[in-house]
């Protein structure tokens, strides 16, 4: 068992690898009486094209969400919910763009559970009626993430920033999709992708890390595994340009909003690791354009919009920076975040103290056994490991490096998204 | 944790000492009993309060102060318990054994108090630049309840099923009732505000609490004594034949709700037996009734809710599906309700639910929140503590579940009809 000060935070992450190659990161916390564990597999809706052993695949959108709701079927008759009920845990998973994970939840027995969750997912069993069955479902969860029109929007807008990545697809995929899916491409990923060699398992709460070792050794030790044969993915590469510049749509919103995108590649910034550049990056877009920016006070004082909110996103070789507004004045708003792209606020005042209250944040991550959890997953996806420094990253900033950071990007690729609500209907209500 | 309670004569002080969390929480609630021609004023109320103050004049300056406190957090909230009104302003701080900082403790303890007493003011009206700001964002947030489909069914199941209830009385306000409000009538009404209601302060934390209450007292001179016993529960009305209704929304999916009142509940069948009953019929996941009916046997759905409104003595129950399946969803709804009544559920999922809930109590303490809410409702509606809770719920019967489905009467079914976004 490894331990990982986290230096300057009075924090300690334990990790255990099983021989099959499992990593398990610990944070414990004995005030608590909770456990929550994660099972995360890195495959996720954008990992459609792949290489195993040389030769490419393709399946279908939708289908690393498809898997994760299959998945709890541990046999003809059972799933792993009845197994939780009866147990008294609450488990769950939910699917990103680029990875899967199995959540379980829980105040008691957690040997037992923790040893379930590692059983279930790692049991391989899927049918051709268990899919047939599970496809009216997810069909109408599909429709209801297309009922949102702000996931519309942002997915549309995902769309206008890039031509070859994958973004821009639901991660329930579509109703189309969704009807394509087969027996052959679930089996497919999950015999290549959950893999404990592509998987790590993250537990924080109250518990013994050594006696939580054992559990995870005695279940992995039951499982079998096939060689891990190191799938690909295939990553088309990406154009350093916007697909569209511009575009209005209707959709179904009450008001016009806008989103204002700035594409920005990330291979500009090799100098800073990610931790910093999203660091760096978010306190520049916070001191211009957050809640205590001259801009957002101005454009609500004038009344051009009624809300402005900002947001730096990292989309693997890219970064994004989205403005978003809620606005009747979407050209003038436009215009406005243009010119300040050209004449940014870089006062020094503003940095420091958005950075004292970022250090501030680092503290209060470590207060719910929940937000921990997804704070290690976090650094294992994004940064390939535990960032035990991450304080001292964020006291060695500088406002110089924000200023040199931002002489390197170019704020005119840009895409600009316009929503705009459906042209009024009349709304015939019936009464039976 | 260590509980108390102080009275400082025109507001109580509600505290918990714990070394469990690195934050401290803390909020300021005034209550009301309801009334649908002052929700308007109330709302108004909460966002000016929050917005800005005389020391604060822009809301970027309320911010800017909030991240020199180590980004402390400061909101309002204006919610309805039952048939009052509770108007809260919500302060979130590091506990300050974190900060070095000298007079910190002070100064998050005072941000709060600041706001409520000093807002921005003059001749009798309140700042008509920050009035408008916060009457275009209430105009926006009311049209964009057209946006989102559970929203608005919500609002139109429970106007249809009795516009009079308090209940039925929306949050969301209408144009002409926002237009209603001025600068100079939200002032007057901010002046009868603390004679109006009661004020009640929780806090949980690691904090020298004898202390703190010193600081409150210090910086809320409140002159004012009101204490007035605030009514919660509603009494909805309900109707020999449930009234169906539906109206056409822009969605893909319809979206349905299905409204019960629930007659008489014992004070034990509120407390807990009601949440057992909801565990086995719809609030719990995949393996509840509705569930395992609606989305495992018939494909019906992806997500179903099954909500407890205590203090509204109702349950709803709201899918999203195709239109094409909701008159077989009403079916199987009703169809359940009737099988829990007759006790077609087993000893065993009785069981299961109980576990299930006593975990969520168990979770409840690992979160300042929930600890403080709980004793919240302890001293408003004597909810008995976590620890009383657990024993209720292991000693409730399969037949006092039963019991409870029988007093549950299905009032109005809405549908708001879907098939009908742009995209089809």
């Amino acid at each position: 068992m490894k331990e990982i000060d986290l230096i300057g935070l009075n924090e300690k992450i334990y990790v255990h690898e099983h021989p099959s190659g499992l990593k398990t990161y610990m944070w414990v916390n004995d005030k608590v009486n909770s456990c929550f564990m994660s099972l995360t597999a890195l495959y996720g809706s954008i990992h459609t094209e792949f290489k195993i052993a040389n030769k490419k695949y393709r399946v279908p959108d939708g289908v690393a969400h498809f898997l994760e709701h299959i998945k709890f079927n541990e046999n003809e008759d059972t799933t792993a919910h009845d197994y939780y009920y009866k147990s008294g845990a609450d488990v769950n998973a939910f699917t990103t763009f680029e990875y899967t994970s199995y959540l379980c939840f829980t105040t008691t027995n957690i040997k037992e559970n923790l040893a379930h969750l590692i059983d279930f997912v790692y049991n391989p069993y899927f049918t051709k009626k268990i899919i047939a069955k599970e496809k009216p479902i997810i069909i109408e969860e599909s429709n209801m993430v297309y009922d949102d029109a702000y996931n519309n929007a942002f997915y549309h807008h995902l769309n206008n920033l890039f031509h070859n990545y994958k973004y821009n697809r639901f991660i329930t995929g579509t109703e189309e999709d969704i009807k394509k899916i087969t027996l052959d491409d679930i089996e497919l990923v999950y015999n290549n992708f959950y893999h404990p060699h592509n998987m790590f398992l993250t537990l924080t709460g109250n518990f013994n890390p050594y006696e939580m070792g054992k559990v995870i050794d005695e279940a992995l030790d039951k499982k079998e595994f096939p060689k891990f044969l190191n799938p690909e993915i295939i990553m088309k590469k990406e154009p350093k340009e916007v697909v569209k510049s511009y575009e209005e749509i209707n959709l179904n919103v009450s008001d016009t909003r806008l989103r204002y995108g700035i594409k920005i590649p990330k291979t500009k910034f090799k100098k800073y690791d990610d931790l910093t550049l999203k660091l760096l990056l978010s306190i520049f877009v916070s001191v211009n354009f957050g809640d205590t920016s001259d801009l957002k006070q101005e454009l609500i004082w004038k009344g051009l919009a009624t809300s402005l909110s900002s947001s730096v996103e990292f989309f693997d070789n890219y970064i994004v920076i989205c403005i978003n507004a809620l606005t009747d004045y979407p050209e003038e708003i436009i215009n406005i975040i243009k010119a300040k792209f050209n004449d940014l606020d870089l006062s020094e005042e503003a940095f420091n103290r958005k950075k004292k209250a970022c250090i501030a944040s680092l503290i209060l991550d470590f207060d719910d056994v929940e937000n921990v959890n997804l704070k290690i997953q976090d650094n294992i996806i994004n940064y390939g490991g535990i960032i035990s420094d991450a304080k001292e990253r964020y006291e060695n900033i500088t406002w110089e490096m924000v200023r040199d950071l931002v002489a390197d990007i170019d704020f005119s690729n840009a895409s600009v998204l316009v929503v705009k609500p459906y042209p009024v209907k009349e709304n015939n209500n019936l009464e039976l | 944790m260590i509980y108390k309670s102080y009275n400082c004569n025109s507001f109580n002080v509600h505290t918990i000492k714990t070394d469990k969390f690195k934050t401290c929480h803390m909020e300021i609630v005034f209550r009301k009993p309801i009334k649908k021609e002052e929700l308007a004023s109330s709302v108004f109320l909460g966002d000016m309060l929050s917005e800005t103050s005389k020391k604060y004049p822009q809301h970027r300056d309320v911010v800017i102060a909030l991240e020199e406190l180590y980004k402390m957090v400061f909101y309002s909230v204006v919610n309805k318990t039952g048939q009052t009104l509770n108007t809260s302003f919500v302060a979130d701080f590091i506990a300050p054994e974190y900060i070095k900082e000298k007079d910190y403790l002070e100064k998050v303890i005072k941000f709060p108090l600041e706001m409520l007493l000093k807002p921005d003011h003059e001749n009798e009206e309140f700042s008509p630049k920050t009035f408008n700001i916060i009457k275009e964002r209430l105009c926006k947030e009311l049209k964009a309840v057209q946006d989102n489909p559970t929203k608005l069914l919500f609002i139109e199941a429970f106007k249809a099923m009795d516009a009079t209830s308090p209940t039925a009385f929306s949050l969301a306000l209408d144009e002409e009732t926002i237009n209603k409000v001025t600068p100079s009538s939200l002032y007057e009404d901010y002046k009868q505000f603390f004679k109006q209601n009661t004020c009640d302060i929780y806090l949980i934390g690691n904090l020298n609490m004898d202390e703190v209450v010193e600081m409150i007292k210090k910086h809320f001179k409140l002159r004012i004594i009101n204490k007035q016993k605030n009514e919660l529960y509603v009494v909805n009305k309900s109707r020999k034949k449930p009234l169906v209704k539906s109206s056409t929304g822009n969605f893909i999916q319809a979206n349905l709700a299905v409204v019960a009142n629930i007659q008489d509940l014992t004070k034990k069948e509120r407390d807990v037996g009601f949440h057992l009953f909801n565990y086995i019929f719809g609030s719990g996941g995949l393996t509840s009734m509705l569930y395992r009916v609606i989305r495992e046997e018939n494909q019906l759905c992806y997500n179903l809710t099954s909500m407890y409104l205590k203090y509204d003595n109702l349950l709803i129950i709201h899918v999203a599906l195709d239109n094409s399946k909701v008159k077989k969803a009403v079916g199987l709804i009703k169809k359940c309700l009737k099988a829990m009544a007759h006790g077609d559920f087993t000893e065993e999922n009785l069981e299961d639910a109980k576990k299930n809930l006593l975990m969520a109590l168990s979770y409840n303490l690992d979160n300042s929140i929930a600890v403080l809410n709980n004793y919240m409702f302890k001293i408003l509606d004597d909810l008995p503590s976590l620890e009383e809770r657990k024993d209720l719920i292991k000693n409730t019967t399969k037949k006092e579940v039963q019991d409870i489905a029988k007093k549950i009467k299905i009032n109005t079914i809405y549908t708001l009809e879907g098939g009908n976004n742009e995209r089809n």
